[in-house]
């Protein structure tokens, strides 16, 4: 009998033990991934020029690993984008890989005779980041990439580079050596979830957010999926989860929905992670017309009610970007019956663009000119090409995958995809043959 | 053992079972209600660029039912209101406060580790309030995911009734507030078998 006591109340202990430890585990790690300090005093000094654009053009194309393929994969696609403010446009080189859903992002300058790139690399499986700087000599594509029409074939730009974790100076090799131009023949949309890419990845800015709107292409959007809500008061504003919350938003005190909230009050008290305001929808579409690249707007609305709001924003903007010669679709997102409903009450909805997640029919009815199956239902060839051949456009989402991306990339027939890891998808779609 | 001294006894060790194999100890229905004070240890969230002042001491109470077996481990659920902080907020002419406040709703499970000293620990839910005052007045809820651990000490104060100090960590984990509690307990023995 004693021993069995004593039996009871270790058991009992090391339950409670147990549980206490459950308790205090509950406390969770932080991770981040803050975009390293670049400075580079040879990129920095007077002598660094801006590139010009048949440099710019001549470079891009898929390039063989030669070194650092351990760290980056046996090929890498080379890309520009560019965003633009009031004064200035700047460039950048962003390069895509497959291998744990790596990417770079660079500027670039002529420095002398060479050519060189200054930015950093980042893993998006993990929270691994590090400065990059490459150069192309003169001997290895400079001469030719300065000049007023290079003949760039195999082997003839390398960019020598370095590589490193954190803000550490890099001091790694890393090797890339053109094999070929990038594919272009038939245009696959590459669309950005949460206006690029999400939060919960710790990228350099928020999701949803003007700093993710400019950011998108250099992730290899050439489209964005918008996530929109109304404030108490009607407003449309970017964001995408029920609550205000702690992954998405700076601590202020408010919790509960963003519809319980005016838009003066969320202006006044909520701030993203990056310390950005929640951008209006109207905020949103200005910057994506007037300082992007991008091509593609999905605005998807995650509220139950009317559209009237975010029609009025979606002509308004489609004719300011007619008015200054930017080839933009901008599409109202139909995921469930009750958008479609409130779709098609809206009195002009058979001019509105939409993009209907829903079957071939509620296509027909909405007169949509995109159709976004998921991509779990397959390639669906037949009905991809019944929906090409009455000249709409057919999307699939989400794809996160690499596996899936380079099926759907190599094995479909979309004109689109949606995805959280854009990088991943232009790496797949840039470097068919 | 008489049972007007077994409630005391009863808080450190379990009743011992009768000869026969079969049997066992006395079971009970314990109920907890206190109240005191709670100062929020956690950063408090306010506005970025304005001039604010932020309290941290608040009011706070809990109310708790245990079962209380025939051996060392309890279990019971917890419930009762604390609030986390409140602010007040300056900027040009307009004043704004902010009150935030939460409802714990936790499976608790204790051990008495002395004759009188007991440690509490449990998890469940907070429904985390803000009430907001500003260019117009709103409160929201959300539920949060969440934490207690506590320390008290019991002083008895006749068969049914004890009073007890209790020392308590609160932590709602998804909206990262977390408070200190001191709080004046009164515990009473509803019903034994």
């Amino acid at each position: 009998m004693e021993s069995g006591k004593n039996g009871k109340g270790r058991w009992n202990t090391a339950v409670f033990v147990m549980i206490l430890w459950l308790v205090v585990s509950g406390c969770e790690p932080k991770y981040e991934a803050p975009v390293p300090t670049a400075a580079w005093a040879t990129f920095d000094s007077p002598k660094a020029v801006p590139l010009n654009g048949v440099s710019r053009t001549f470079m891009e194309g898929v390039y063989t690993v030669t070194d650092g393929a351990d760290q980056f994969g046996e090929q890498v696609a080379l890309k520009w984008s560019y965003v633009t403010s009031i004064t200035d446009t700047t460039y950048y080189l962003s390069v895509f890989c497959a291998k744990d859903i790596t990417y770079f992002v660079c500027a670039g300058k002529k420095f002398n005779n060479s050519l060189i790139f200054n930015g950093y690399w980042r893993k998006v499986i993990n929270a691994e980041t590090g400065i990059a700087r490459f150069t192309i000599n003169d001997q290895h594509g400079a001469t030719q990439l300065l000049s007023g029409s290079p003949q760039i074939g195999k082997g003839d730009i390398v960019l020598e580079g370095k590589w490193g974790n954190g803000d550490a100076v890099p001091a790694n090799s890393v090797v890339f050596s053109y094999l070929r131009p990038l594919y272009k023949s038939k245009p696959l949309e590459i669309v950005g979830q949460r206006s690029g890419g999400q939060s919960s990845d710790h990228l350099p800015v928020a999701e949803n957010s003007i700093g993710m709107i400019r950011y998108a292409s250099r992730l290899g959007s050439t489209g964005i999926e918008m996530n929109v809500r109304l404030t108490s008061d009607g407003i449309p504003v970017l964001y995408h989860d029920n609550t205000l919350n702690l992954s998405l938003i700076q601590k202020n005190g408010l919790v509960g929905s963003i519809e319980d909230y005016s838009y003066q009050q969320i202006n006044t008290f909520v701030r993203l992670i990056d310390g950005e305001s929640i951008p209006t929808l109207n905020d949103a579409l200005n910057a994506v017309v007037y300082s992007t690249d991008i091509r593609f707007v999905v605005i998807d609305t995650q509220y139950i009610g009317t559209l009237e709001a975010v029609r009025q924003l979606q002509k308004e903007y489609l004719q300011k970007a007619l008015d200054i010669g930017r080839d933009i679709q901008i599409v109202i997102g139909l995921p469930s019956e009750d958008k479609v409903n409130a779709f098609l009450a809206l009195p002009d909805y058979a001019s509105a663009p939409a993009l209907c997640e829903l079957s071939m029919e509620d296509v027909h009815r909405t007169q949509a000119v995109v159709w976004g199956p998921r991509w779990t239902l397959g390639t669906q060839d037949a009905e991809v090409a019944q929906i090409q051949g009455e000249g709409r456009k057919a999307f699939v989402w989400t794809l996160d995958d690499p596996l899936y991306v380079d099926q759907f990339v190599n094995q479909s027939n979309f004109d689109g995809i949606l995805s959280n890891y854009p990088s991943v998808v232009a790496y797949y779609h840039y470097v068919k043959q | 053992m008489g049972f007007s001294s077994g409630w005391a006894m009863a808080q450190t060790e379990a009743e011992p079972p009768s000869p026969d194999s079969t049997s066992r100890g006395t079971y009970a229905l314990v109920a907890y209600i206190g109240g005191g004070m709670s100062r929020f240890v956690g950063t408090a969230g306010s506005p970025p660029g304005f001039n604010t002042s932020i309290n941290r001491n608040s009011p706070s109470g809990t109310f708790r039912l245990m079962w209380h077996p025939d051996h060392l481990l309890r279990v019971g659920i917890e419930s009762g209101w604390t609030g986390f902080y409140k602010y007040k907020v300056q900027g040009g002419t307009y004043t704004a406060k902010l009150n935030h406040t939460a409802t714990p709703i936790l499976i608790v499970f204790s051990m008495p580790v002395t004759k009188r000293l007991s440690l509490f620990a449990g998890t469940g839910t907070y429904l985390v309030t803000s009430y907001l005052d500003y260019v117009g007045k709103v409160q929201s809820s959300a539920f949060s995911l969440g934490f207690m651990a506590s320390a008290m000490y019991v002083v008895p104060l006749s068969e049914r009734v004890s009073l007890a100090g209790e020392f308590k960590w609160l932590n709602a984990r998804e909206t990262k507030d977390t408070s200190l509690s001191l709080q004046l307990m009164a515990i009473w023995k509803l019903y034994q078998w």
